[in-house]
């Protein structure tokens, strides 16, 4: 078949003229989880999707007592998003509304970031690229192509001292970018108190509150469900419950990543109200919806759309 | 291959029973790419064949409500059912006996199948530009827990915000 033969020959062209690098590209990518982890920094940056494009100012804090980020959109309504470790809290000033989340998932990662190190090259060809200057700092390229059409490519360029991504691209199989992070300006080193101190707190007193994390034990009752074939490459790496939005049902998050993108399975009751199958997408992130019977599956993940309706297509409901 | 492709599209049980055709599609843009125009092809023969931006957009409009043409519906219910398969031996000779055939179909609108682009039509029309409803919620739930995301640092919210950005978008 086709996709073997694209495999056989990327797994060939990966053995001759890679392996010494392979090495090399684990590290960089261990490099740059670590340092956006550790790091403190600010800076300016665009994001960047389609014809959509947003710059946002972005600072970060890690200190004894944690981590304390805050993201400010420049463009447009001055929506802010503010973590103060694990307590993510979205104002949005046009809807009058805060969305607050936890992310309960993050200790997850420590799995991912050996998994990435080992497991990678069976699904990307992972190559170290030249050093580029990209917003007055001098930058590694770390470039991820994949052998199948399941997931999408990377451009990486990172600061060679320190490790920080500088710019991120995401690349569809025509090498068309999806989706783009940069940073135009970046400080490295710790910003002020003040600057990750959110800005629409005092005026947000009569928003809106959505409460989005919900505690596991809150999830009576969970649907049964397995999934009948994963997408290549792709692994169990987190078992959640949550709300989609306040005073909803709690609902199943599965998530499934080869190391690099994930696909996120939310799995609950189904709204009253009959529902087509739904499919849309914010940059490089696809949404796929189908419901059976009184459940609904929903895959959000940032890979084609393909693969989202893979996972969805592939949950069998009613069977554990 | 494009006999199994045209025969998943007519139906026949063999084929949709079998995922490995599927399998192929989804893993090849080549085959994405002749799946998307057979699609495209025979709506054009069903007729209704309007200009190429009409058929753009019609082709994006079905794909909406049925998002993707990746993988077809088991229980598809096609009003028509005009067996691809001569479409599919007409493809391989060329496009262009196809276009004929539509045009045939109806001569007195025009259809310039080389201006539509299936694939574009695919990735850039046929989904909602920004997450509907709890749009927010799945974003904000899938961000925390992606590899990806985790390089990307802090700044992948403004992926989350972006589905926010102007009133009521992509909320509620």
């Amino acid at each position: 078949m086709i996709r073997s033969a694209l495999l056989l020959a990327a797994a060939l062209f990966a053995g001759s003229a890679v392996a010494g690098e392979t090495g090399d590209a684990a590290a960089w990518l261990t490099k740059m989880m670590t340092a956006a982890q550790r790091l403190s920094y600010s800076g300016t940056f665009v994001y960047q999707s389609g014809n959509q494009s947003e710059t946002s100012r972005v600072a970060r804090i890690v200190d004894g007592a944690g981590e304390r980020e805050r993201l400010e959109v420049l463009d447009g309504s001055p929506r802010e998003v503010v973590r103060v470790n694990d307590e993510v809290r979205c104002y949005l000033p046009a809807d009058r509304r805060v969305i607050v989340d936890r992310r309960g998932a993050r200790r997850s990662f420590p799995a991912l970031l050996s998994n990435m190190a080992k497991g990678l090259e069976a699904y990307y060809v992972i190559r170290v690229g030249d050093i580029e200057r990209v917003a007055g700092v001098e930058t590694r390229l770390v470039t991820l192509d994949p052998k199948d059409t399941w997931r999408y490519g990377y451009r990486l360029w990172a600061d060679v001292d320190s490790g920080l991504l500088i710019k991120a691209w995401t690349i569809d199989d025509r090498g068309q970018p999806v989706e783009q992070f940069a940073f135009s300006q970046v400080s490295f080193g710790t910003p002020s108190a003040e600057e990750t101190r959110s800005r629409l707190q005092e005026q947000s007193t009569d928003w809106r509150v959505e409460q989005f994390d919900a505690p596991r034990d809150a999830a009576a009752g969970e649907p049964k469900w397995r999934l009948r074939q994963s997408v290549p490459g792709f692994v169990k790496t987190a078992d959640l419950t949550r709300h989609l939005k306040e005073g909803g049902p709690v609902v199943t998050h599965v998530v499934f990543s080869d190391g690099v993108a994930a696909v996120s399975l939310f799995i609950g009751p189904a709204e009253p109200a009959p529902k087509k199958p739904m499919a849309s997408r914010q940059g490089a992130v696809h949404v796929y919806s189908r419901r059976s019977g009184e459940l609904e599956v929903t895959a959000v993940g940032e890979v084609p759309m393909a693969t989202v309706r893979r996972f969805a297509d592939m949950v069998e409901l009613g069977r554990p | 291959m494009k006999q199994q492709i045209s025969a998943l599209m007519d139906g026949e049980p063999d084929a949709l029973a079998d995922d490995r055709c599927l399998d192929a599609i989804c893993a090849d843009a080549g085959l994405r790419n002749v799946w998307e125009t057979y699609h495209l092809i025979g709506d054009l023969i069903r007729g209704e064949p309007g200009s190429a931006a009409d058929a753009t957009a019609r082709f994006a409009a079905r794909l909406a409500s049925e998002p993707t043409v990746l993988v077809p519906g088991r229980g598809r219910s096609r009003a028509s059912a005009i067996p691809m398969t001569w479409a599919a031996a007409a493809a391989v000779a060329g496009v262009g006996v196809v276009v004929w055939a539509a045009v045939g179909l109806q001569p007195e609108r025009s259809v310039d199948l080389a201006r539509v682009d299936p694939a574009r039509a695919t990735r850039n029309v046929a989904m909602t530009p920004v997450v509907p409803a709890a749009g927010e919620g799945y974003l904000l739930a899938h961000q925390g827990v992606s590899p990806s995301g985790a390089l990307i640092g802090f700044s992948q919210y403004a992926r989350t915000v972006a589905a926010a950005r102007t009133d009521g978008a992509g909320s509620r």
